[in-house]
């Protein structure tokens, strides 16, 4: 703490415009909070009995105490401005102020992520791969054994022949083609004959396996299973064994996949996934930079018309698609109309800036172009050169998303450079009433 | 040297009747300025234009050494004025903190903040305050802090909304004499206006006066040349004599009274002094008793 209370002095000293944005106290209490959910969670440890660790609960309960957060440290941003103050900012300090509120969003965004995180790490950390495989071909083997998920026939030499059916749905596996007959038996699959002792080590195995992963273990022994299965008494009735069973499908698939494509942390480890957070965490990052150039009263109604877009842009959709029924080249006429606002907003802008008063629709309308810059080149694109007949996303590799992705930040970027004279002059103009 | 100066400024709202109306003035540095007149006769209306912060519809403005705001950026001009409106903004965390944040920005840094903060708190009577938070302090004392802050920023042109209005009389007192303290150090260069309801308070302390009433500027210039070209003298008393004893004292004088207070107007060729006696001699107690004469009190009445 007394670290902490000389480095906030000094900050206040030497880079007030740093000292104003309180990184120093909410980035470690961001990282420290994210650090000991995670660390704790991982304390509380998983065996491969307990269920799937869910991901979505702790995100959504995660939410107001984010929230929480990110308000306490929004109204520090509302306390202190240099520019209002009478003071100046390099523009080297506004890009390094508008990579700090990036970082606290960031770090907002880990405190979100700590737990679910977290939960697919102490997955990784207590399974091993080795071993699971070897479980999965047990449980695929004696599927068919156990469950009677095909016919089961013992022949007059003490034969039991079975189609093994996979207990374990390898998704990854299944590289069907689009007409595929699902009545078909899945590629790879053959007629088993094996010995009766071969068939209870069959099931033995698989009643080990099972119960590795299994809350409710089957508490049958093997010979009465294969006993079952003779007698076409067939039954589910091996402990609690059919509660569980479908569950212990779904999180040996979970695995199976995991480990197969290498992807312990799901969507964490989506490049596509990274660029759209990356993208949000930007877009709010320029909001509270917005928000410390202008005045408040403007701010807020920029910020509100900000919020409410998404609603006009589904009434302009409604009307070009419903009402004037194009439904041949919507994607053209959306576009072209949204680049229609982009001029009607810029011609509001020069107005505004050229004004010797300060004209208040100009300062808005200012603020709102600047928001939504960075998405001028997927209207252009979208207008002069999308092909809906040619083009196919292409996922994490399509030059197209990553060229127009990359564009718009450098559009946004760029942006605080080229608005923050805008601010600076409708800031200082004398208001008309 | 001229600070600032207006020409026939001309300023009226879209909504509502009132206009601001050919207000003429300059103020130098070096000198306080007093702006005076009844609620809602443009005192904010006329400082704010000053400010840069409400635009004015017609006549001219100069700042600086008669710089037309054409040739000056508003961006310029808002450095060089200090504009301390009537509801002062509340500041968070310690106020001496916010006062080394104020001189950073301005490029005051590390030890010479704390030097420069530490001498201005000392120059005002704060230091014991300092560490305090603005909940902690009462508003005499808010407003002197804030006038510590805009000292900060070194300004030209200082531009107070009524000051003084929810201060004690001690507070006036300190806060007014400060102000004059500020205006006479040799090297500041700055030129105070303020507006005020308390008219012996700032016609003590300024050195010209601006009156205004429904708008128009009633009087502008030097507090001494208040009254110089009169034609009757003005008294304020409050006596135990009643009206009609007033009255056939002073025959011929018009006297009005307001609560407990008779305003008289007398003859030139009667002073304070004749007046006086003559009330005395009636046996009158003198409860209150003020010579208005030479001061813009007397335009209310008018």
């Amino acid at each position: 703490m007394k670290f902490l209370k000389k480095f906030d002095d000094y900050l206040l000293h030497h880079y007030p415009s740093i000292w104003i944005t309180r990184v120093h106290y909410f980035l470690p209490l961001g990282l420290g909070i994210a650090a000991f959910l995670f660390f704790a969670n991982l304390a509380i440890g998983w065996k491969p009995s307990d269920d799937l660790p869910d991901a979505t609960i702790p995100i959504v309960l995660m939410i107001i105490p984010v929230l929480i957060y990110l308000v306490y440290w929004f109204v520090f941003q509302s306390r202190y401005n240099v520019a209002k103050s009478g003071g100046k900012m390099t523009i080297g300090f506004e890009y390094l102020n508008y990579f700090l509120y990036l970082l606290v969003f960031f770090v907002a965004f880990l405190i979100i992520s700590a737990i679910p995180l977290s939960n697919y790490h102490k997955v990784k950390m207590n399974l091993d791969p080795v071993e699971l495989e070897k479980d999965i071909a047990n449980l695929n083997l004696g599927n068919t054994l156990v469950n009677g998920q095909s016919t089961v026939i013992f022949t007059d030499f003490g034969m039991v022949e079975f189609e093994p059916i996979n207990y374990v749905y390898n998704y990854y596996s299944y590289d069907y083609p689009m007409e595929y007959d699902y009545s078909m038996p899945y590629p790879g699959t053959t007629i088993k004959s094996v010995s009766r002792n071969e068939a209870l080590k069959i099931i033995k195995d698989y009643i080990t396996s099972y119960n590795k992963y299994a809350k409710y273990p089957i508490s049958q022994s093997a010979q009465e299973i294969l006993k079952d299965r003779e007698m076409n008494t067939y039954s589910y009735n091996y402990g609690n064994y059919d509660e569980g069973s479908w569950e212990i499908q779904y999180k040996l698939s979970e695995f199976d996949e995991r480990i197969h494509n290498d992807e312990w942390y799901e969507v964490y480890q989506d490049e596509i996934f990274w660029k759209m957070m990356l993208g949000l965490i930007a877009f709010l990052a320029m909001i509270v930079w917005l928000f410390k150039q202008m005045k408040l009263r403007h701010f807020v109604i920029g910020f509100i018309s900000i919020c409410l877009t998404p609603l006009l842009a589904a009434i302009v959709g409604v009307i070009i698609i419903e009402v004037l029924g194009i439904r041949h080249n919507e994607e053209e006429v959306i576009s072209f109309t949204c680049l229609l606002y982009y001029a009607i907003l810029t011609f509001f802008a020069i107005r505004g800036y050229l004004s010797n008063t300060l004209n208040n629709t100009g300062y808005v309308m200012t603020m709102y172009l600047q928001f939504f810059l960075p998405m001028l080149p997927m209207f252009l694109w979208l207008y002069f050169g999308y092909d809906r007949h040619h083009y196919y996303f292409d996922g994490p590799e399509d030059n197209i998303f990553n060229t127009i992705y990359w564009i718009g930040w450098i559009v946004g970027l760029v942006s605080i450079l080229a608005f923050k004279p805008v601010y600076t002059k409708f800031g200082s103009l004398p208001a008309k009433n | 040297m001229n600070l600032f100066s207006c020409n026939n400024l001309t300023k009226q709202y879209r909504s509502g009747s009132f206009t601001l109306k050919d207000i003429s003035l300059e103020l130098r540095s070096g000198e306080i300025t007093g702006v005076v007149g009844e609620n809602g006769n443009g005192k904010t209306t006329l400082l704010r234009i000053i400010a840069g912060d409400l635009a004015h519809d017609a006549g001219k403005l100069n700042y600086f050494g008669n710089n037309e705001v054409d040739v000056l950026s508003w961006e310029h001009i808002h450095s060089r004025i200090a504009y301390i409106p009537q509801r002062i903004p509340q500041w968070y965390g310690v106020l001496k903190a916010n006062l080394i944040f104020q001189a950073a920005i301005r490029g005051v840094k590390g030890k010479e903040a704390d030097y420069l903060v530490d001498e201005l708190l000392d120059k005002l009577g704060l230091n014991e305050y300092a560490n305090l938070k603005w909940k902690e302090i009462s508003t005499g004392y808010r407003l002197r802090f804030q006038l510590a802050k805009m000292l900060l920023i070194n300004p030209d042109l200082l531009v107070l909304d009524e000051p003084i209005a929810n201060l004690d009389m001690n507070a006036q007192g300190k806060f007014l004499s400060d102000l004059r303290n500020l205006v006479t150090e040799k090297k500041r260069n700055v030129s105070v206006i303020l507006s005020s309801q308390q008219l012996h308070e700032i016609e003590n302390v300024a050195d010209s006066i601006v009156f205004l009433k429904k708008g128009e500027m009633i009087y502008s210039g030097a507090v001494s040349k208040i009254g110089e070209k009169r034609e009757d003298n003005e008294f304020e008393i409050h006596t135990t004599l009643s009206q009609a004893e007033l009255s056939a004292l002073f025959e011929d004088s018009p006297i009005t009274k307001i609560g407990k207070t008779f305003h008289i107007k007398v003859p030139l060729n009667v002073s304070s002094e004749d007046f006086l006696r003559e009330v005395m001699k009636k046996e009158g107690k003198i409860l209150y008793f003020r010579d208005i004469s030479s001061s813009t009190r007397r335009l209310f009445n008018d």
